[in-house]
C-alpha cells in the first residue's frame, strides 16, 4: 500500500512497576493513510495515550518502555533511530497536540518565542523570517491580532486560544502526520466546535494524516474517517466510521455507543456496561472484556480471541470467529 | 411530582472582588448577576452553561457554602440569605451536595464507613452505634458498594465507585434536595451511564429533588425535567426539557445545542458555530451579554439588558427577539 503514512506493527509498551514490568499496550497494529483522520477511542486506562506517546517516542518522562514492535513512518522504522535523528522527525514530520493547553505551553516564554523555535530549528530560516512565518500560521488558525499575541504569555490567553496556539505550533512545519491526544476535552462545547472545524480545514488544505485520540464518540463521529476501539491495551474493533456506528460488532463497542445519552432519544434508563475496566495487575484470562460482557460464551474465559478482519471490519470476539468449535456465529 | 416549590431563588447576585489596589477603582467578577428560578419538589432541574458562567457558584450559593450578596434564596419558605451562621446547621441536613471530582471530595485518610458515619455523628449524636452502622451498610448497598468494602480507604476504589460513595454520603441524612455539581464529568462513558441510572433510581426511592449542574447537554437532557441555561452570570432561558431541546428560543441555547458533537456520522450538523470567545465576567459586554457572539444581534441588544419574559407556559427567555 503506497498511501500508508504510518504503520504500527505489533507495538508493545510496558511500565516498570513494583510488581515488575506491566504490559499496557499488548501488541497493537494499525495504519494511518495520507490525508486520513483515524480515531482511537477507549476509556481511561485502555492504553490510547500510551500508544500515541510510543509513536512519538516520548515515553522517557514516564516509567514506560517500548518492548517490542515497529513504528514505520514513510518506510522508516522510528523505534531504532538514535534520539538525535528522532528529534529531526518530531515537530517536522510528526507533531502532537496535547489535551491540556496550559501545561503544554511554557508559561515563562512568550508565545512568539515558543512558535519560532520549531520553525527556526526545522525549516532553517532566520529569526525575522521565522517571526513572519509564525504570524502567518497564527492568522491561519483564526487568531485575531496575531502580531500582538506573539508578544504575550500563555496565561494571558483563554483555553480555546491556547489550544489554537498549540495547533499553530504543531502545524507550523507542515507535518505529514498530526497526533492529537484529546485536543478538545478541556474546552467548552462552543469552542470545541470551533477547534474541530479548524482541524478539519487544516487537514483538507494540507492533506496530512491525523491520529485523533479521544474518549468522546461524538467527536469521533464528527471528524474521523476510520476508528479503532481499544480496551485493556488491545484493539477490539476497527472499521470505517459509518460502519462502526451502524453495525458495531464487538459487545464493548455496542455497549459504549449505547451508553452515550442521545438528545431526543427519550429513553428513561441508559444502557450501561456493568463493572469496571480490569486493572493491569489483575487481568482476566481469556477475553479481557468477558467479565463485563453480556454475550459471554464459555470459551471467552479460557482463551483470548484474535483480531479477525472481514470486509475491512476487524473485531476481536469469539462471537465472530466461526472456525472455533462451540462459537456461535451471530451476524 | 406535585407543584410544591422547594427552592425559590429571587434576583440573587454574587460579585467576587478582584485584586484590591489602593485607591484604585474596585472591580468585581460578576459571577452570578441577578438570577431567579425555582425548583419544584421531586423534579430535576438542570443548570447548563459553559465554564465560568456561574453555574457552580449558583449551587454553592443555595447551600450556603458561599454567602449571597443580595437577593433571596427561599427554601421551604425560609429565606436562607438571612439565616445566621449558627442556625445554618439545621438547613444543611435537608440539602446535600455531590461534587465533581470523586478523587478530591473524599478524605483519603478516612475509611468508607467513617466517611458515611461522620454526618450521622454530627446530626444524630444520640443514635445508637449499631443503628448507625445499619443505616450506613444499607445505604452503601443501595448505591452498589457491598458491605465487604466498609473498611477500605478511598484510594482503593475506582472513580465510578468513589462517586457512588460520594452519592451515598450525600444521602445518609435523608436530604430533600441534592445539589449535584458535574457529578459525572470526571467519569468514563460506561461508568457515567451507571451513575446516571443510579441517581434516577435513588430519586424514585427517596423522592429526591435534584439541582443538576453540568456543562454536558446530552447528560442534562437525559436526567432533567426542567432546564436553565446560563451565560456569563445570567439565566438566558428556562423551560421544560422538551421545550429547550426541541424548540430552543434563545440564540445562545440554539448555538449550544448545535455544537454538541452527535455520535452519529450520518447526521452532519448544520451547526451554528459561534465566533469569538466567552467574554470575561469581570468586564461583561453592555446590554445583552451575548450580543458580541450572537448571530442575530440587533442594535437594541448593545444597549438594553433583556428581561426574562414568559413566552409560553414554563418557557422563559431573556432576548430582545421575542
Amino acid at each position: 500500500m503506497m498511501d500508508q503514512l504510518l504503520q504500527v506493527k505489533n507495538l508493545k509498551t510496558a511500565f516498570r512497576t513494583d510488581h515488575g514490568m506491566q504490559t499496557v499496550v499488548h501488541g497493537i497494529s494499525f495504519h494511518v493513510n495520507k490525508g486520513e483522520i483515524v480515531g482511537i477511542v477507549g476509556e481511561s486506562g485502555c492504553g490510547k495515550s500510551v500508544t500515541s506517546l510510543s509513536i512519538m517516542r516520548l515515553l522517557h518522562d514516564t516509567p514506560g518502555e517500548i518492548i517490542d514492535g515497529e513504528v514505520i513512518f514513510k518506510d522508516q522504522n522510528l523505534l531504532p533511530l538514535p534520539e538525535k535523528k528522532m528529534k529531526s522527525y518530531r515537530g517536522k514530520e510528526l507533531s502532537m497536540i496535547f489535551q491540556e493547553p496550559m501545561t503544554s505551553l511554557n508559561p515563562v516564554l512568550k508565545i512568539g518565542k515558543q512558535l519560532r523555535e520549531p520553525i527556526q530549528l526545522h525549516l532553517k530560516v532566520s529569526k525575522p523570517d521565522a517571526h513572519q512565518h509564525a504570524i502567518k500560521i497564527l492568522e491561519s488558525v483564526g487568531i485575531p491580532r496575531a502580531k500582538e499575541i506573539m508578544e504575550e504569555y500563555p496565561h494571558q490567553l483563554s483555553g480555546g486560544m491556547r489550544q489554537r496556539i498549540m495547533i499553530a505550533m504543531a502545524v507550523s512545519c507542515k507535518p505529514s502526520l498530526l497526533i492529537a491526544d484529546e485536543p478538545t476535552t478541556a474546552l467548552d462545547v462552543t469552542i470545541q466546535a470551533q477547534i474541530l472545524n479548524l482541524m478539519k480545514d487544516i487537514q483538507q488544505q494540507s492533506n496530512m494524516g491525523i491520529l485523533m485520540i479521544t474518549h468522546d464518540l461524538g467527536v469521533v463521529a464528527e471528524v474521523c474517517d476510520r476508528v479503532i476501539v481499544m480496551y485493556a491495551g488491545r484493539i477490539v474493533e476497527e472499521s470505517t466510521i459509518v460502519e462502526l456506528f451502524e453495525k458495531p460488532k464487538h459487545p464493548y463497542t455496542k455497549g459504549l455507543i449505547a451508553s452515550v445519552p442521545k438528545i431526543g432519544s427519550g429513553v428513561n434508563r441508559l444502557h450501561s456496561i456493568p463493572g469496571t475496566v480490569p486493572s493491569p495487575t489483575n487481568m482476566p484470562i481469556g477475553c479481557k472484556f468477558a467479565p463485563r460482557c453480556k454475550d459471554v460464551l464459555d470459551m471467552c474465559h479460557i482463551e483470548e480471541p484474535s483480531l479477525i478482519e472481514k470486509d475491512g471490519h476487524s473485531c476481536r470476539c469469539w462471537l465472530y470467529q466461526d472456525q472455533r468449535q462451540g462459537a456461535i456465529i451471530n451476524e | 411530582m406535585n407543584d410544591e416549590i422547594l427552592i425559590d431563588i429571587k434576583n440573587v447576585k454574587k460579585y467576587f472582588p478582584l485584586s484590591k489596589k489602593w485607591f484604585a477603582e474596585k472591580r468585581y467578577v460578576k459571577a452570578v448577576d441577578g438570577i431567579s428560578f425555582f425548583i419544584k419538589k421531586g423534579e430535576t432541574f438542570g443548570l447548563v452553561g459553559e465554564s465560568g458562567c456561574g453555574k457552580s457558584t449558583t449551587g454553592r450559593l443555595i447551600n450556603g457554602l458561599i454567602k449571597v450578596d443580595s437577593g433571596e434564596v427561599n427554601f421551604k419558605g425560609t429565606n436562607l440569605a438571612n439565616v445566621s451562621e449558627k442556625s445554618w446547621k439545621q438547613y444543611r441536613k435537608p440539602m446535600q451536595m455531590v461534587f465533581q471530582d470523586p478523587y478530591a471530595s473524599l478524605s483519603p485518610r478516612m475509611k468508607v464507613k467513617d466517611i458515611l458515619l461522620e454526618p450521622l455523628l454530627i446530626h444524630y449524636p444520640k443514635m445508637p452505634r449499631n443503628e448507625k452502622k445499619m443505616l450506613v451498610t444499607e445505604l452503601l448497598e443501595k448505591c452498589g458498594i457491598s458491605e465487604f468494602h466498609l473498611d477500605k480507604y478511598p484510594h482503593e476504589f475506582s472513580g465510578g465507585q468513589r462517586q457512588r460513595i460520594g452519592i451515598a454520603r450525600s444521602l445518609i441524612l435523608r436530604p430533600e434536595l441534592i445539589i449535584a455539581d458535574e457529578p459525572v464529568s470526571a467519569l468514563d462513558v460506561s461508568i457515567q451511564s451507571q451513575i446516571l441510572n443510579l441517581m434516577k433510581d435513588l430519586q424514585e426511592e427517596f423522592g429526591l429533588t435534584y439541582l443538576f449542574i453540568s456543562h454536558d447537554l446530552s447528560v442534562v437532557e437525559h436526567i432533567s425535567d426542567r432546564v436553565g441555561v446560563m451565560y456569563l452570570g445570567s439565566l438566558v432561558e428556562i423551560a421544560t426539557k422538551q421545550q429547550i431541546f426541541e424548540d430552543p428560543k434563545h440564540p445562545y441555547t440554539q448555538a449550544l445545542l448545535s455544537s454538541i458533537p452527535q455520535p452519529d456520522p450520518k447526521k452532519k450538523r448544520e451547526s451554528v458555530i459561534l465566533s469569538g470567545e466567552i467574554p470575561s465576567a469581570s468586564n461583561p459586554p453592555s446590554g445583552c451579554k451575548f450580543h458580541t457572539r450572537c448571530p442575530v444581534a440587533m442594535d437594541i441588544c448593545k444597549e438594553k439588558v433583556p428581561e426574562l419574559q414568559q413566552l409560553d407556559i414554563e418557557q422563559n427567555v431573556a432576548c430582545h427577539l421575542y
